[in-house]
């Protein structure tokens, strides 16, 4: 273990210490910024996923039955949306592969990226399902958004639990000629249902 | 021994097939355009780049305290901690943890830094299969060949080339390029890899002292693909990815993408804090030279790098060049200004590959001062006599001329009348591909001595 010599020689060499750059972060987190639910639609479209507004969740269930093929894997982490995989069950994540749609809750959205956060208070222990499933079906409330990434921090505030993500729309790659290509290796479409 | 690689013999290379490399250069072009469209959208910009450049050589003058902080937070969180004093420690390290679990298939999404220690030959000489998971990586490491950009490894590829490449590894029809169809090619024979690797090995974008916690970005979802599926998750850092605050990283992601592809976010921006039940996670912590460029005031800052490669897509040398004809793995002027500290002889041509006209300075997210470093290597460089002979024979030409008044005006009416013979026998590089314009009829000392006698 080299972890004493690297310090040391870091010691050396990093010198004195240079004053927090913490004024500068409060800043920009402090701007006056009134993004708001418009933004932060026209940002998802952007990113290549689709928005759908309602009222309630049962609207989300009948969307739902009118754009999912009947006979589709849906694997629901919420239970107001009953999926057809019974998660409580799944311990292997390799299993997980094949599920058409994975439904999950956001606890919000970021207007300037689109990006919306979760962790495992809505994913539970299965971290790989909104990349595994080939579209994700992602839920939150209209009134759940922050301007920029500095509010979002403030708002996750402690990461409660092990793994946290920002997802922003369904994956995609250019790597072949700059051509832009959804459905990388994650999801082929994302659908973030806001619920006002 | 082998000659190290020229730059410009390299790139002379490129530039034989004109039409490929104006293509090259205009590809890149368009990256670039979309980032100055998505940075235009942000009005405090500037304060981004600024906020990012303060946090940045604060931890640099604080690294050892930030990284013994990480490294407890994260140790208390379930991971281990690894430290590697250089590549061969950092490959040992790797090693021994998939040893240990009988790994025999590893997917790996994108490290630069596995790339610098030359990760995926020492591990295929142990018999273990990786697999890189980029699309852009699985390609040129399906052509056995290394990334020629950081960001976008097969960026110097055409679709046709991409669609032989997979003809004959993943036996998609013969003539197929369509991105497309090629893309779900991959994605089908990747993910036949993903269900069934031993151990999944990721980079690291961000490692947060506060949380003991790190941040990988990927579009493709390839990094969770592989580190939410194995039983064991490596990730792998270079010690200057650390910031101080979970707080930070808004900052960060606020730039990384917008200045990588003109994106406003990454898909995915995964945040690891403590391995999933059952799973065994490790972080690798590496060296590797990075102390040795710290104690180098003038180098120093070199150490902020996001990897975001803005300045490869903005530099006019890089665009005409490609990442090929760079000695060093990380391409750009990042990457020439990185390389000397390495090895001064064998990248001792990367500083001199370049205009030094400070487009990478000024598209940097983290203000790093990228073409003045390239100058003060340059000078580094020719003091160490890496220069070539043929730039010292014209030094000490020129020293010996301008201290003779009578030889330094000889020399000037030789040029003045010369310009013909070097344009016709094209005597100068510069005059390969253009003309040296006619002198004009008065010289500048007599211009300066009309102008003397007049005002006096």
């Amino acid at each position: 273990m080299s972890r004493a010599s690297i310090l040391s020689s870091l010691r050396l060499a990093q010198g004195a210490p240079l004053p927090s750059p913490d004024a500068a972060v409060v800043a920009l987190k402090d701007l006056p910024n009134t993004a708001g639910l418009p933004d932060f639609i026209a940002t998802l479209e952007l990113i290549g996923a689709r928005t759908v507004r309602g009222h309630n969740l049962t609207e989300a269930a009948t969307w739902l039955r009118e754009n999912i093929p009947s006979d589709a894997e849906i694997a629901s982490h919420i239970k107001e949306l009953p999926g057809t995989v019974d998660l409580s069950k799944v311990t292997d994540p390799h299993t997980l592969d094949g599920v058409h749609t994975a439904v999950f809750r956001a606890r919000f959205g970021v207007c300037e990226n689109g990006a919306v956060w979760l962790d495992e208070t809505e994913l539970g222990p299965h971290r790989v399902l909104p990349f595994i499933a080939e579209h994700l079906f992602i839920v939150m409330r209209a009134g759940d958004l922050v301007p920029t990434l500095h509010q979002a921090y403030e708002r996750i505030a402690t990461l409660g639990t092990g793994f946290g993500l920002f997802l922003a729309g369904p994956s995609k790659t250019a790597d072949i000629e700059q051509c832009l290509v959804i459905g990388a290796h994650g999801a082929r479409g994302a659908t973030v249902f806001i619920i006002d | 021994m082998d000659q190290p690689l020229q730059h410009s013999s390299a790139a002379h290379d490129f530039l034989r097939d004109p039409q490929r490399a104006a293509w090259h250069d205009q590809t890149l072009w368009m990256v670039r355009a979309k980032r100055d469209r998505m940075a235009s959208r942000v009005p405090e910009w500037e304060q981004l780049r600024e906020a990012a450049s303060q946090i940045k050589e604060h931890t640099l003058s604080r690294l050892a305290d930030y990284l013994e902080q990480f490294a407890s937070k994260a140790e208390a969180n379930g991971i281990h901690v690894h430290w590697a004093a250089d590549g061969e420690e950092h490959n040992r390290i790797v090693h021994s943890i998939l040893k240990r679990h009988g790994v025999r298939k590893m997917v790996k999404s994108k490290s630069m830094l596995t790339e610098e220690c030359h990760l995926n030959p020492y591990l295929e000489q142990k018999g273990i299969e990786v697999i890189d998971t980029d699309l852009g990586e699985r390609i040129v490491q399906l052509q056995q060949k290394p990334p020629s950009h950081i960001v976008m490894p097969a960026i110097h590829l055409k679709r046709a080339e991409v669609g032989e490449v997979f003809h004959e590894h993943l036996g998609t029809p013969a003539g197929l390029d369509d991105a497309q169809q090629l893309t779900e090619a991959a994605r089908q024979h990747l993910r036949n890899h993903f269900l069934t690797a031993d151990a999944a090995l990721t980079g690291v974008n961000f490692a947060v002292a506060e949380t003991g916690g790190f941040v990988v970005c990927t579009n493709e979802g390839n990094a969770d693909m592989g580190a939410h599926l194995a039983p064991v998750h490596i990730a792998c850092m270079g010690l200057e990815k650390i910031i101080p605050e979970q707080k930070h990283l808004g900052v960060f992601l606020r730039l990384l993408a917008r200045s990588a592809t003109g994106q406003p976010s990454t898909v995915f921006s995964s945040h690891f804090l403590k391995p999933r039940p059952g799973q065994e996670m490790h972080v690798v912590i590496v060296d590797n030279g990075r102390s040795r460029q710290l104690a180098r005031p003038d180098y120093r800052k070199s150490l902020a790098c996001i990897r975001c490669a803005a300045c490869f897509n903005t530099c006019p040398v890089y665009r005409r060049s490609g990442g090929y004809s760079y000695s060093f793995f990380i391409a750009g002027p990042i990457g020439s200004i990185l390389a000397p500290n390495v090895d001064k002889a064998a990248h001792s041509s990367l500083p001199f590959a370049s205009t030094l006209c400070g487009s990478c300075t000024a598209v940097c997210p983290v203000k790093i001062d990228i073409h003045s470093q390239l100058l003060k290597w340059r000078q580094e460089i020719t003091a160490a006599g890496h220069a070539p002979w043929w730039k010292k024979a014209a030094m000490l030409a020129t020293a010996f001329a301008v201290r003779r008044p009578a030889l330094f005006r000889l020399g000037g009416w030789f040029m003045r009348h010369a310009s013909p013979v070097f344009n016709v026998f094209k005597l100068d590089p510069w005059t390969r591909t253009r003309d040296l314009p006619p002198a004009p009829a008065q010289t500048f000392r007599q211009w300066h001595n009309q102008r003397s006698n007049r005002d006096s």
